[in-house]
């Protein structure tokens, strides 16, 4: 077992983005709740998501789209009570309620799966298919603190020179264009230097090489062909209606059966997987770390 | 056959076969939400097609450079300015970009910026539709590049209607996902609660195209002479 991070971005993105569009673009309740558990099991349970600020904007989501919605939407055929002649509907109200937990879901799902992208793997996959785009994106990440560095620089250069010194408003934004006028300068004279010195090093004459290189072994493999094979089956049993779902005009139970059924499962065990490759990474982490301790105690215990 | 062969063979099957094949049988499988999906699946299509159309025309490696130069300060604008609800110089130095170099690297400079950005300001379903909404104003700005450069007035106008048209491209996507058809009077209640927002973003939009267009048409001018970008 390794870890999401050591996966190639292309099997995790396939397994990430299946779980996100089919909960996306379904209305099934059972859909959306599956997929809002899993994202939330997997953001509690990996390492690299720590921020406890996301729950609170999932509540507000939640709330917000539960109270909105049936202020815009009058559907449905149980009314609950009349605001200026409009009914405000059970129906309207629920479908609010999972609309607001799908959107928590996929909120969950893209900050796990933005921590794993990171800037070079995104490079990687778009490098594969759009090898020029993905330069322009390697040249523009690189820029960044570069120009950022440049320009403190250039804003210690001019508070020598006495500018930034007053408070008045109007000085001040003169000051900072000022700034970013030789911002501006460095920034063209720079791309030209670049791209002469790319040029002088053979750019476009031939096959360029990669930065990092991910392999795709045999779990991505597995991983890819899971993912394909709950995705197809979810795919098949959607196509021949099975998981149709309205809140409206009434809301009724969705579809129990055996073909629903196995797609409810699979979708949950998609939606665990990720979990289920960090849980099995990090239990690896404690076996290994278990058959080193023993043999230091005895010499602790003897000084 | 090449690699540039199968590029080009693709990019032509793309607007053909490929996406009203993709759209058609997606709407089946999705049927509950099938116009959030095809809404989606065209503007990611769409992202593809004009990344087909970038890859196989013939750029030079110092307007490549510049784009991307472009998407970094675009970037960093956008961070800097994130506090502030509604402000970021996206549109104005995509319009700058598209202006000076024309609509392709208008596109290339409005849908990376969006790209690179939401890579610290955080993906999401929505970064398809900025791409694409930020990369059309880029196009446009590009088409009317004659009219756009050397005025900075115009150019302040531009950028505060393609400020109001992106709140509008993004409400649009809202009431679709929302309600899975477009539903006049939520688009209205919608473009109604994000009124000051969109007026900030306007009124931004053009006072950043203001205050950047001489420092970037004086010096891009400057170069265009000497190098011959």
């Amino acid at each position: 077992m390794k870890s999401l991070k050591s996966y190639n971005p292309l099997s995790v993105s396939v397994c990430f983005l299946s779980v996100i569009l089919i909960s996306m673009f379904s209305l099934n309740p059972i859909i959306i709740m599956l997929s809002f558990t899993g994202g939330l099991i997997l953001y509690c349970s990996t390492p690299y998501c720590k921020s406890k600020k996301i729950h609170i904007s999932v509540f507000i989501i939640i709330a917000g789209c539960t109270i909105l919605n049936p202020i815009f939407s009058h559907n449905g055929k149980t009314p609950l009570l009349f605001i200026n002649n409009n009914a405000v509907t059970a129906e309207a109200l629920v479908y609010g309620l999972f609309m607001g937990i799908m959107v928590a879901g996929a909120l969950y799902w893209f900050a796990v799966y933005s921590e794993i992208m990171t800037a070079d793997k995104v490079v990687y996959s778009v490098g594969r298919f759009f090898p020029k785009s993905a330069l322009m994106l390697t040249l523009a990440l690189r820029f960044i603190p570069v120009y950022i560095k440049k320009s403190k620089e250039a804003i210690a250069v001019q508070k020598t020179l006495g500018t930034f010194k007053t408070d008045s408003i109007v000085y001040k934004v003169k000051s900072v264009m000022r700034v970013f006028s030789v911002m501006i300068s460095y920034m063209i004279e720079n791309t030209i230097i670049t791209s002469d010195s790319m040029a002088a090093r053979g750019y476009g004459g031939g096959k360029r090489s990669r930065y990092r290189i991910f392999s795709f072994d045999t779990a991505d493999c597995a991983l890819t062909a899971v993912t394909a094979v709950i995705g197809g089956i979810y795919i098949a049993v959607s196509a021949f209606g099975f998981l149709d779902y309205s809140f409206y005009p009434s809301m009724k139970l969705p579809g129990f059966e055996t073909a629903a059924v196995a797609a409810y499962s699979g979708y949950f065990i998609l939606c665990l997987i990720p979990t289920i490759i960090e849980a099995g990474d990090k239990l690896k982490w404690r076996l290994l770390k278990s058959k080193i301790s023993p043999s230091h105690t005895p010499v602790a215990q003897k000084q | 056959m090449t690699l540039s062969g199968i590029k080009s063979v693709f990019s032509k099957a793309i607007p053909f076969l490929i996406i009203p094949l993709i759209v058609i049988s997606g709407a089946f499988v999705f049927r509950d939400r099938s116009y959030s999906y095809i809404i989606m699946a065209t503007a990611l299509f769409t992202l593809i097609l004009f990344a087909c159309g970038f890859e196989q025309k013939k750029t030079g490696t110092r307007r490549l450079v510049l784009c991307a130069a472009f998407i970094a300060i675009a970037s960093i604008g956008r961070v800097i300015c994130s506090p502030l609800p509604g402000v970021n110089p996206v549109t104005a130095i995509t319009v700058l970009a598209a202006v000076y170099l024309g609509s392709e690297a208008g596109f290339a400079v409005g849908a990376f910026s969006a790209l690179t950005s939401n890579l610290f300001a955080g993906m999401g379903v929505w970064t398809p539709f900025q791409m694409f909404a930020w990369g059309l104003i880029g196009t446009f700005a590009g088409l009317l590049s004659k009219q756009l450069m050397g005025s900075r007035v115009k150019m302040c106008v531009y950028s505060f209607f393609a400020g109001i048209v992106y709140s509008a491209i993004m409400d649009i996507w809202t009431v679709i996902w929302a309600y899975n058809s477009f539903n006049l009077k939520a688009y209205l209640a919608a473009i109604t609660t994000a009124l000051p927002y969109t007026a900030i973003y306007a009124v931004s939009n053009a006072v950043f195209a203001f205050l950047l267009a001489k420092p970037f048409s004086e010096k891009l001018g400057r170069i265009k002479i000497k190098y011959g970008v």
